[in-house]
């Protein structure tokens, strides 16, 4: 170590280093650091490359999008933009469709046969002990039975305590897709599981369920999968939530 | 950027177009709440339509002056609003599974995973203080008393943190860039 750390200043300087790049020092004590970068402009280098290892941490929160409205706030308050305002960004991911909720357009007729399929699907995938039952129900509908046929599965892993939980996402058609879950443990009291979609990298709510005993889930997801990167399940409010307000309970690309 | 610098509209929606999500996703990180996040996120592309000609490429891409500006302003503001939005929440401990991968997955840019990628590897207790410090807006002073630690414990924290985001990206052969 060379002579010069044992100074007063350097001391200082590195007793302050880390926490004046993370804005952690109260403003008296910046006003001190920066003093003695002023004073010593030799250590700016040692600053800027420490700060920029703690600038990366910009970069790790969950990706959001703000909405439309704020562009266009933002354009218009800009002095002398007027007639020249560029036209609204394009959407930043194609094939972001519509989306259309798994009860939305074909009536309650519509809704009672998608959710016998999604519950049956559901069933007959996840729990053997009903698999006899279900092949009743899918004898007496060939359409259903072609679609189990056709189904895509993906695999949904978590991390930690969620390793012991075993999961897919079933795509029963277009816009037609189930999640199925085994031994998911209870949602914390007031709290339920929430199913995301991510459309460019933004979650979208794809519906709240909460598992049977035993940890048994078959739970419709809201919204096509098409266009979608990947289905996410976190744990929300009773009510749902907008947006995610937990870490990723599960997931998988799509 | 030189366009926008010189009050170039089009060229400065375009910027807001590549930076704007960056910007608040991390605003809404810092503050919480989507309308503040706004607000916030506002007030940083105004900084930038003002201050553009003064950006030097060599202190940093465009991007990181961005981030720099929307930092500094999200914690100018949890500093300066007595309502500020601290809840006990924010110190619990963190939870003792990692971050999950799941929101990350698919997207984007290799640098922003393998910075959340260095952020799980990092040990919960230096994870929760630069978070508190970074996000949250709180000097190593109030870290150190609201997680009851001596203050020289805090800075030990955050200095084996930062050595361990350097050291991830430096296993890894990458370089960190502005």
């Amino acid at each position: 170590m060379s002579a010069r750390r044992h100074e007063p200043w350097r001391a200082r300087f590195e007793d302050f280093k880390e926490a004046y790049v993370l804005r952690a020092l109260s403003d008296d004590e910046r006003q001190e650091f920066e003093g003695y970068l002023a004073e010593h402009p030799e250590t700016q280098a040692e600053v800027d490359d420490l700060g920029a290892i703690a600038g990366l941490l910009a970069l790790a929160p969950h990706e959001y999008e703000p909405s439309p409205k704020l562009r266009r706030n933002l354009l218009s308050s800009i002095e002398g933009l007027g007639e020249t305002l560029p036209a609204e960004a394009p959407p930043r991911r194609a094939g972001s469709r519509h989306r259309s909720g798994l009860f939305g357009s074909g009536g309650l007729a519509a809704a009672v046969a998608a959710a016998a399929v999604l519950a049956v699907v559901g069933l007959f995938l996840w729990n053997t002990s009903l698999r006899d039952e279900n092949e009743d129900l899918l004898a007496d509908n060939e359409d259903l039975s072609s679609e189990l046929e056709t189904r895509q599965t993906y695999a949904l892993q978590g991390p930690g305590p969620a390793e012991s939980v075993r999961g897919e996402v079933i795509k029963v058609r277009e816009d037609r897709a189930v999640l199925v879950a085994d031994n998911l443990p209870p949602a914390p009291e007031g709290q339920v599981y929430e199913a995301w979609l991510m459309r460019g990298g933004v979650p979208e709510p794809a519906g709240l369920f909460r598992p049977r005993d035993g940890g048994e889930t078959a739970a419709p997801i809201e919204g096509s999968l098409d266009g979608a990167e990947a289905v996410a399940v976190t744990v929300e409010p009773s009510s749902g939530s907008p947006m995610p307000t937990s870490d990723i309970l599960l997931s998988t690309e799509l | 950027m030189s366009l926008a610098g010189s009050g170039d509209a089009g060229a400065f929606a375009g910027l807001y177009d590549r930076h704007s999500r960056a910007a608040y996703s991390l605003a809404y990180r810092m503050v919480g709440e989507r309308q503040a996040a706004e607000d916030l996120v506002q007030e940083v592309f105004l900084d930038v339509w003002r201050a553009a000609g003064s950006y030097r490429a060599q202190k940093g891409s465009v991007r990181t002056w961005i981030l720099s500006i929307a930092h500094n302003r999200g914690i100018d503001q949890l500093r300066s609003t007595a309502s500020r939005r601290r809840t006990q929440e924010r110190v619990e401990p963190a939870p003792t599974s990692q971050p999950s991968e799941a929101f990350t997955v698919a997207w984007r840019n290799q640098q922003r995973e393998q910075v959340r990628e260095a952020l799980r590897d990092l040990p919960p207790e230096q994870l929760k203080v630069l978070e508190l410090a970074y996000y949250s807006g709180y000097t190593h002073t109030e870290i150190a008393d609201l997680l009851g630690l001596p203050l020289g414990t805090v800075k030990g924290r955050m200095r084996l943190g930062l050595q361990k985001i350097r050291e991830h990206f430096g296993s890894r052969g990458t370089e960190v860039t502005g």
